[in-house]
């Protein structure tokens, strides 16, 4: 279990957070689920440090080890596929063949071993998460950040990288938060689900073990989540 | 192609025209001709006073111009990282701006010897455009792709090569693109002021003083070509340089 205590973030006046805690469980996949500002990234971006101007009386999240897979693929233009991957990874101790096949090995689970001589402005959107995806992979990791990883996508694509992002997941079940507004999206990716709203943010519902409802039980969380989520226009 | 065809039609116009003006005019000491300022020049070339005054004019050019570059580069990435460096740096910069190139070479000529002269206005004048470009291109690196690096732990001396630099390169071309072209007319201007004892601004005060007009547009020529031949080398190792010859081939492959 990892847990985070009366968090507080503001803007100058506009608290973000006050007192927000939640709890995240280890080795799932955790959906954080709200309407855009809800403070979904914000709470991320604190998660993982990018920002520090925040208060908290306690968290398990200090330490740890993250890799993040953003709304876009924040890919570096000027480096190879198989460049960006080896950026994120730290070769003091590893040998040069270990990095070779730790980044062939994350292309292909993702299909991509073909393109590492490419840059990425010779890849579609698609494939370019796909690299992001095996960018997040390639390293060691505790937790897993992810924050609308498949907004730009089409359906199709969208579904193809879904499967692939949860057969990759399966192989070593690491700590996954997963910040969507979409709720089908969080209903079949996640194991629990924290919808957020309000403002400051708190957590308005929990949704526990969504992956082993059947169909009727999940057809009745969706309609529940949903009326939580129209509540907050 | 077309293009082509047309650039080279316009540069054979001009020609034309300069050829024109210089058979209406027909006074070789005023204008001389396209024929006349080729002939010059290549009988200049048989004279091995010609490449010796060559060889001290581009090396002051180039020597000036890599030392700016250096200069340039490790200041302009302090200035981009730390905004009171670029406060503390800000008004030598503008004085370099706009003081008047002459102004330089004077002093230049006062504080160092006639050779060293041209070689040290050369450094200051190609310094400004290039560092302004660095601090440019620092602080426009992405800020989402130093946040991912943040997030993925990278050591500050990785995210320096592979984030920063990989934004300042297309900055840094432009910058050097600019104070090459300034070198070459820098340059040979100090040296037509100071006067050294080889170079090619020397040989140009000389045709002067010789009222050989000809020369004097000869050495232009020269200078011209040399500017010209230089730039586009500088080009080729840019291109060749943005990405790898196997997928340089087509741009878009998917």
């Amino acid at each position: 279990m990892l847990r985070l205590e009366n968090l507080t973030k503001s803007y100058n006046d506009n608290y973000i957070f006050k007192d927000f805690s939640m709890v995240i469980e280890k080795n799932r996949i955790t959906c954080l689920l709200g309407k855009s500002g809800s403070g979904k990234t914000t709470l991320l971006n604190v998660l993982s440090s990018i920002t520090d101007e925040f208060k908290v009386k306690y968290s398990d999240f200090e330490k740890l080890r993250y890799s993040y897979i953003f709304q876009e693929p924040r890919l570096l233009e000027w480096y190879t596929v198989y460049k960006n991957l080896q950026f994120v990874l730290d070769n003091t101790h590893m040998s040069k063949q270990a990095i070779h096949e730790k980044i062939m090995d994350s292309l292909k689970m993702v299909e991509m071993e073909k393109y590492a001589d490419y840059y990425p402005y010779q890849l579609s959107g698609g494939m370019a998460q796909r690299v992001s995806i095996a960018r997040a992979f390639v390293k060691d990791f505790d937790v897993l950040l992810m924050d609308e990883p498949f907004k730009g996508l089409d359906p199709t694509q969208k579904e193809d990288i879904t499967d692939r992002f949860l057969k990759m997941w399966r192989e070593n079940r690491k700590t996954v938060i997963y910040v969507t507004h979409d709720l089908d999206e969080a209903l079949y990716m996640a194991y629990d689900i924290h919808v957020l709203g309000e403002h400051p943010t708190k957590i308005l519902y929990t949704s526990r073990n969504a992956y082993k409802m059947n169909d009727t039980e999940r057809e009745n969380e969706r309609d529940k989540i949903w009326q939580i989520l129209r509540s907050q226009i | 192609m077309k293009q082509r065809f047309l650039k080279a039609a316009a540069i054979i116009l001009w020609l034309l025209i300069w050829q024109i003006l210089a058979m209406i005019i027909n006074k070789e000491l005023l204008l001389p001709s396209p024929y006349i300022t080729i002939k010059t020049l290549i009988s200049k070339m048989s004279e091995s006073s010609f490449y010796i005054a060559l060889l001290y004019s581009l090396f002051r050019i180039i020597i000036g111009f890599l030392i700016a570059v250096v200069f340039a580069f490790i200041l302009g990435v302090i200035s981009g990282l730390s905004k009171n460096a670029e406060i503390l740096l800000s008004p030598l910069i503008t004085v370099i701006r706009s003081t008047p190139v002459m102004s330089f070479i004077i002093l230049a000529i006062i504080w160092f010897s006639y050779n060293l002269a041209p070689l040290a206005v050369n450094i200051i004048m190609c310094f400004p455009p290039i560092y302004d470009n660095v601090v440019k291109g620092i602080t426009n690196t992405d800020r989402k792709l130093l946040d991912m690096a943040k997030v993925y732990d990278i050591r500050p001396l990785k995210i320096f090569k592979g984030i920063y630099l990989g934004s300042v390169k297309p900055f840094l071309a432009a910058g050097m693109n600019t104070a090459l072209g300034l070198a070459f007319r820098v340059a040979v201007a100090a040296e037509v002021l100071a006067n050294p004892k080889y170079g090619i601004g020397t040989k140009l005060l000389q045709a002067k003083y010789n009222l050989e007009t000809a020369e004097v547009f000869a050495w232009t020529f020269m200078i011209l070509l040399l500017s010209y031949l230089f730039e586009y080398i500088f080009k080729i190792i840019i291109e060749s340089r943005r990405y790898n010859a196997q997928t340089r081939k087509s741009d878009k492959v998917i």
